[in-house]
């Protein structure tokens, strides 16, 4: 695990924590480009990409039909829909397919983007980590939490091939997530499978803001102490 | 002069920003922090992300 300049959530600059084959796959995907050509203090600075203050025109184009609309904003946009993919999937043939996606569905749900819910990048990425978490394969990401999170996720049957350690580890996750409260749960939930912020989901459970913090800091929490010994058997 | 963070804060910026679930001024002022060095939100997020990735 090396620290290396990425293109990070709000689409700028900043350091992460890409393993080294996953920081060569966003090279080739040509993010090298974004990378700082000045001092890491210029970047402090962490003002939006101007051009994301006319992607909420753009995307009210689109929703017209206009296809120029939606190729102006697929070059302003589509290398950070198809990071978030390429983070979520660490396969670069299942991004491009998350990226095309997730252009066609704005070009379909354009319509329905309402800027008073989301930023148009916020959006942007709701959608791209939705379509890229449907395409998980089974015993991956989804496994590891939506089984036991209570949310309409096929239960998956054991693989044949699957390997003891496997199984092990299945069990591992599932019994961790089994000891967080309800409320942690449905908050992670929310954010992980729904995409949604921390305000949003304070609206959707109807709850302070504050009480929602709390309840997946101590989740999240529980779940690293839980997790921790599976994660040190793979180093 | 720095803002002064404590423990449970940062802890709670690492865990929304590995859930990709921060709103927009709270994503800015953790990769504030993690742009200047901030040690412990960088052991915090790495720990979050073991969880969710």
């Amino acid at each position: 695990m090396s620290k290396v300049i990425v293109v990070t959530q709000a689409g700028w600059l900043s350091i992460g924590f890409l393993k080294p084959a996953e920081f060569e796959q966003l090279k080739n995907a040509g993010l090298e480009e974004r990378m700082p050509k000045t001092s890491p203090h210029d970047l402090a600075k962490f003002t939006p990409p101007p051009q994301e203050q006319n992607w909420d025109m753009l995307i009210s184009e689109v929703a017209k039909g206009d296809e120029s609309a939606l190729s102006v904003l697929y070059d302003g946009t589509s290398r950070l829909v198809y990071a978030l993919a390429l983070r979520i999937l660490a396969d670069v043939t299942g991004a491009e397919d998350v990226t095309i996606e997730v252009f066609t569905q704005i070009w379909h749900k354009a319509v329905d983007y309402d800027l008073r819910r989301s930023a148009p990048l916020a959006w942007l990425l709701m959608l791209t980590r939705s379509r890229a978490i449907d395409r998980l394969r089974p015993g991956k990401l989804r496994d590891r939490l939506a089984e036991s999170l209570g949310i309409d996720v096929p239960t998956s049957t054991p693989d044949p091939e699957e390997t003891v350690l496997e199984v092990e580890r299945r069990q591992l996750v599932q019994n961790a997530i089994a000891k967080l409260s309800p409320q942690q749960r449905k908050a992670i939930e929310l954010a992980y499978f729904y995409g949604l912020s921390q305000s949003e989901i304070a609206v959707r459970l109807r709850q302070p803001i504050g009480t929602v913090k709390s309840w997946i800091r101590f989740g999240m929490i529980k779940l690293r102490e839980l997790l921790s010994p599976l994660e040190q058997g793979e180093q | 002069m720095k803002r002064k963070y404590s423990v449970k804060r940062l802890q709670e910026l690492a865990a929304f920003y590995a859930l990709w679930a921060l709103d927009k001024k709270g994503l800015n002022e953790f990769e504030r922090l993690l742009h200047e060095g901030c040690q412990l939100c960088e052991t915090e997020l790495q720990g979050f992300r073991e969880v969710v990735s």
